[in-house]
């Protein structure tokens, strides 16, 4: 069954993501960060990567469109670093939503990304892995519920 | 005829039959390849909105772990729907030119059917008079099924029988899953209960207490240990209005079913499997055909035994307890919740006055278990006689019944054991 449920070209149209992709050049365009179809491409592929190497599932569309849309006004991230960004956040996302035992929602998640990213990170994308994101999540597991995080956050 | 021929070959598991349908109904080119496929994608598709259900939409992805068990409450559900059908043709019909989805919908549809008639056939079982002092048997119906129901979820794990059910029936080949295995196994029970329900409590626990002195704590089947016994009487012409089997009866038995060879002993244990039905007035064919089940495993019992020259455990005499009015037939009370629990035992913490505590005791406990816990955390020593004269003399013995069967070395006591020790030789 889990051989079932790898199997990625059934279900999602490669191409049609591309395009939803492309489409958010639109949006991020006016921060001066553009992906180009190959790039799109890397990151598709990327995400099947990461997704097995986390033992997750994903049949709908991905999270790309919604890290796009987060961290495309981040003072930390410009045309150079866009892409190398934007695959290293896809994987601590999925990574985090492991490590968060799912108690996170996706829009919880890359919010509280975006905001340690731009705050106590100041752009540094090892402090949010290994730092920010792994205690939350630490304390989570310990049994505090995400919620709080983000009133905590709002607080400040 | 071509049909059956064509179909003939397909192996199904009962667990897993839509995937073994699938399979064999692929490999005899009776759905195509593309036809295969085509389930797969709505396979996929039917996952994929159970996992942003599941999510409510908040959440793209799920761990392996889960998405799997989705998948597998989906074949459930579908499994459910083509078992309907009845054989192996329509349901590979039905698969052939149905949609997954519409499979699931119907699949689940059953499902709720099945719950609730496995409910209503829980409740009957509650309050159709049968009762014995056999733990398992009562913690299954009282604890692990009442489990079952309130946390058995249809929607996303259809599959899982969560819910300890511990009573072993006569016959259970455990190939089942979620609601089907639940209603079969209640089916079943009710079955073996009607049978049972012939004879006094009183007299069943004696045959318990003959085959074996822990018949409380056993995983032993009360409806097998009965209608064995009925098979000797009826071997020996006696009626079967009674269970008892004697030594001498026994030693007769075993001379008689010793010098036939294994065709007259079948043939002998049948006939009297059917003088017993007859006595009961079982009419049912399905009940017929589940106790068929049992008596084969009786016989091949009896012939083990008969090998062995011991038919103490197969014709059990009967046995009285010894002090039947302190010690068996104890009914414990209902116990607390665990949370109301712990709010009376922190509540009876912060007591100053011994009288309180009492007095919440009085109120609250209803149960040996739920009092062995507050004696244990809310009482010191010198308040215990307090707590003790509370008690009747039958409740005093089985709580120190407990302490002494569950604990073999006296100084892993508790205080309050040791005082209930104490207080029970005065």
């Amino acid at each position: 069954m889990k051989d079932f449920l790898q199997i990625k070209n059934l279900f999602s149209d490669n191409e049609s993501e591309i395009n939803q992709i492309e489409k958010c050049n639109e949006f991020s365009s006016k921060f001066g960060l553009v992906l180009t179809n190959e790039q799109i491409r890397i990151l598709l592929e990327e995400r099947y990567t990461t997704l097995k190497k986390y033992g997750r599932v994903e049949l709908g569309k991905g999270i790309l469109e919604k890290l796009i849309f987060e961290f495309s006004d981040s003072p930390f991230i410009w045309q150079e670093n866009y892409m190398d960004t934007l695959s290293e956040l896809q994987d601590i996302f999925y990574y985090f939503k492991n490590e968060s035992l799912d108690e996170f929602t996706d829009d919880e998640l890359i919010r509280y990304m975006r905001k340690s990213f731009d705050n106590e990170c100041q752009g540094s994308l090892e402090y949010l892995r290994e730092t920010s994101l792994e205690d939350v999540c630490r304390s989570i597991r310990y049994g505090r519920e995400a919620y709080k995080y983000f009133d905590s956050y709002d607080d400040e | 005829m071509d049909t059956l021929r064509r179909y003939e070959h397909i192996q199904t598991v009962r667990n897993e039959y839509f995937l073994s349908l699938l399979q064999g109904a692929a490999k005899e080119g009776i759905i195509s390849s593309e036809q295969v496929k085509k389930i797969q994608v709505g396979l996929l598709g039917l996952l994929s909105r159970q996992i942003e259900k599941y999510t409510l939409g908040e959440s793209s992805s799920v761990t392996e772990e889960k998405a799997e068990n989705l998948l597998k409450s989906i074949c459930f559900s579908i499994s459910v729907a083509l078992k309907q059908q009845g054989n192996i043709i329509s349901a590979s019909e039905l698969l052939k030119h149905e949609r997954v989805e519409e499979l699931f919908n119907k699949g689940n549809e059953l499902i709720r059917q099945y719950f609730e008639d496995s409910k209503r056939l829980w409740f009957e079982i509650k309050t159709d008079g049968f009762r014995t002092g056999n733990i398992a048997y009562n913690s299954t119906i009282n604890e692990g099924l009442k489990e079952f129901f309130n946390f058995y979820d249809y929607k996303f794990s259809a599959h899982e029988t969560n819910g300890s059910i511990d009573y072993p029936l006569s016959y259970d080949e455990m190939d089942l899953k979620g609601i089907e295995y639940i209603h079969e196994y209640l089916t079943h029970l009710t079955m073996e209960n009607a049978f049972c329900l012939h004879y006094d409590s009183h007299s069943i626990e004696c045959l318990l207490r003959g085959y074996s002195k822990y018949f409380r704590e056993d995983l032993l089947n009360i409806f097998e240990l009965i209608l064995t016994n009925l098979l000797g009487r009826s071997m020996l012409g006696y009626t079967l209005d009674r269970l008892d089997i004697s030594e001498e009866d026994r030693a007769w038995l075993l001379v008689q079913l010793n010098k036939v060879d294994d065709t007259v002993l079948v043939q002998k244990m049948e006939r009297a499997f059917y003088e017993v039905l007859s006595f009961m007035k079982v009419e049912s064919q399905a009940t017929i055909d589940y106790f068929k089940l049992t008596l084969k495993n009786i016989i091949s019992r009896v012939k083990h035994n008969i090998n062995l020259r011991k038919l103490e455990k197969v014709f059990v005499t009967l046995k009285e307890g010894e002090d039947e009015n302190l010690i068996s037939g104890y009914i414990d009370g209902n116990k607390m919740e665990d949370e109301a629990l712990r709010v009376l035992i922190d509540e009876m913490k912060d007591c100053r006055f011994l009288e309180d505590k009492i007095a919440m005791v009085m109120q609250s406990i209803k149960s040996l278990e739920d009092l062995s816990e507050v004696l244990n955390e809310c009482f010191f020593e010198g308040e215990y006689e307090s707590v003790f004269k509370l008690l009747d003399k039958r409740e005093i013995q089985e709580l120190k019944k407990r302490i002494v069967e569950n604990k073999n070395d006296p100084s892993s006591f508790y205080e309050w054991e040791c005082a209930l020790l104490e207080f029970a030789a005065d």
